[in-house]
């Protein structure tokens, strides 16, 4: 039983197909990351998997069992970071769900705060720890580090891994950001046209660099999003940048 | 850069809750030192002294608690219903589009008619016991506090009911925790206004018929040319005024907390 089974979805908007035909299977413990230029469908599809939008065509089999994080944390900013957490929550040891999360997303001590206190990646933090503490099966990201500095995106980055790493659930990721998919992702899909348009494997070594193989995926990744990209010397710098980038947040710098 | 140019301020905590009364207590001491000097007219303009004299005698013979009594009551008890009623069918009907057509049409409409209009027709209906008195303030407080509410939750983000949705809130906690929770600054705001407005219409309609409250009080005291009476409903207005608007603030500071911790901070 997949957390996604999808067939032959079409969504259209006054006249205007967004999704054409789009079938997609996530299994548990899977990291799916959708790339695809503004326009592309991207959101119609998550919001789909999130119970959000209704397609008018195909058949979903989507879990019941559903947490999302979208680029703003969407706090309710009336509630304290402890109930936002909660929200939805009706198991009798919610309190105790919630302090863990809090704590494995490093947020303890800003259980009683108001939203409005919280920084941008805190209020993130909140965000995952509301989406981790029912157990999801399926977590849907959408753009979640969108609208973080960049010191910060890093660090949620490997905060998302190593959550991932331990709860296992299916991850739909939606991002613009190639970088982003490549490093978090064990499968890269591109939107165009209303169609998933490519589709990438992430291999990765035991060490959780790339392997070999997956090396040429950002050439790859850019071409299959039509974004000209000849030029050696320019991708060689984007590689040493984010190389770098990882290293940083490898050593724990960030 | 002389030293002595600074004045030493007083320290915040003593002049901050005096401050906003000066003017008030100015125009107060004008008025009785004018009154004193002999420069107004008693029977056009009596001092704050015959004011507070009128009061003294009034609370003797029992006439102003009475009234008093008699006017809060009609206030809290029409505020109440009129504002609860606000508040349910506003959310119901800024949440759903079938509850905005059914009661969003007539109430934009109602609102057009003035509330003195509706004084006769009351008495008509309702004769001149305590019902028109406190369907009146009903229905002063429901209208704006309704419309207050149906704005608010209208302008409630979105964003904020799908993540509830995701999670799987029913209606009912939708509403409640996500809907009026963040329409409720405009609620309160909609509030303060709905409760001067509903006294307005008290003493409009207990002064047209009413045997005791200060309405009444008033318009015997015009009949008999009492001008310290009238003058004195017309502080007791104030006061009560005064209360509503207090009543509001605390309120606010309760329940706007999550807005104001960003600054306390």
């Amino acid at each position: 039983m997949y957390p996604v089974d999808i067939k032959g979805i079409q969504r259209s908007y006054s006249g205007s197909e967004v999704l054409k035909h789009i079938d997609l299977k996530i299994a548990r413990g899977e990291f799916v990351a959708l790339l695809g230029r503004s326009g592309s469908g991207k959101s119609t599809l998550l919001r789909i998997l999130a119970g959000l939008d209704r397609p008018d065509g195909g058949t979903t089999s989507i879990s019941a069992n559903v947490a999302i994080v979208f680029q703003d944390a969407r706090l309710l900013p009336w509630e304290n970071v402890a109930r936002n957490v909660a929200m939805g929550l009706t198991e009798q040891d919610a309190k105790e769900r919630v302090r863990n999360a809090l704590a494995e997303v490093g947020l303890s001590h800003r259980i009683d705060a108001w939203p409005v206190t919280l920084s941008g990646g805190e209020a993130q933090r909140a965000a995952l720890a509301r989406a981790l503490v029912r157990e999801p099966d399926l977590l849907l990201l959408d753009e979640p580090f969108g609208a973080l500095d960049a010191l910060t995106r890093i660090a949620m980055h490997d905060l998302v891994l190593e959550l991932f790493e331990r709860h296992r659930p299916a991850v739909f990721m939606v991002t613009h950001d190639v970088d982003e998919a490549i490093k978090l992702a064990d499968r890269i899909l591109v939107l165009d046209n209303g169609h998933i348009h490519a589709e990438f494997t992430v291999e990765r070594s035991r060490d959780g660099s790339l392997a070999a193989a997956s090396t040429s995926i950002r050439a790859d990744l850019l071409r299959a999003l039509g974004v000209a990209h000849s030029s050696g010397r320019s991708r060689t710098g984007h590689e040493t940048e984010s190389h770098h980038l990882r290293l940083a947040a490898q050593n724990g710098a960030i | 850069m002389s030293k002595a140019a600074v004045a030493k301020p007083l320290p915040s905590i003593v002049i901050a809750p005096v401050l906003p009364w000066l003017s008030t207590f100015a125009v107060i001491a004008v008025w009785q030192i004018a009154s004193s000097l002999g420069l107004l007219q008693e029977q056009i303009l009596p001092g704050p002294d015959a004011v507070l004299r009128a009061a003294w005698t009034s609370a003797q013979d029992g006439t102003l608690t009475d009234a008093v009594v008699a006017s809060v009551l009609r206030a809290l008890v029409g505020s109440l219903a009129g504002g609860v009623l606000a508040i349910v069918i506003g959310v119901a009907s800024g949440f759903s589009r079938l509850g905005e057509f059914i009661v969003d049409k007539p109430i934009q409409m109602a609102r057009a008619i003035p509330f003195t209009a509706l004084v006769p027709l009351f008495i008509l209906w309702f004769g001149i016991g305590e019902e028109p008195k406190i369907l009146l303030v009903s229905w002063a407080v429901f209208v704006p506090l309704y419309l207050s509410t149906f704005s608010g939750i209208r302008n409630v983000d979105r964003r904020l009911v799908e993540v509830a949705r995701v999670y799987k809130l029913s209606s009912i906690e939708i509403s409640w925790r996500v809907l009026l929770h963040g329409a409720l600054p405009s609620v309160l705001g909609g509030l303060r206004y709905a409760l001067g407005l509903g006294l307005a219409v008290l003493i409009v309609a207990e002064s047209v018929n009413a045997k005791n409250g200060i309405g009444a009080l008033l318009s015997s005291a015009r009949q008999y040319a009492q001008t310290d009476v009238v003058l004195l409903c017309i502080s007791l207005y104030a006061l009560l005024g005064l209360l509503t608007d207090m009543l509001v603030r605390v309120l606010e500071l309760r329940l706007l907390r999550w807005r104001s911790a960003y600054v306390a901070q």
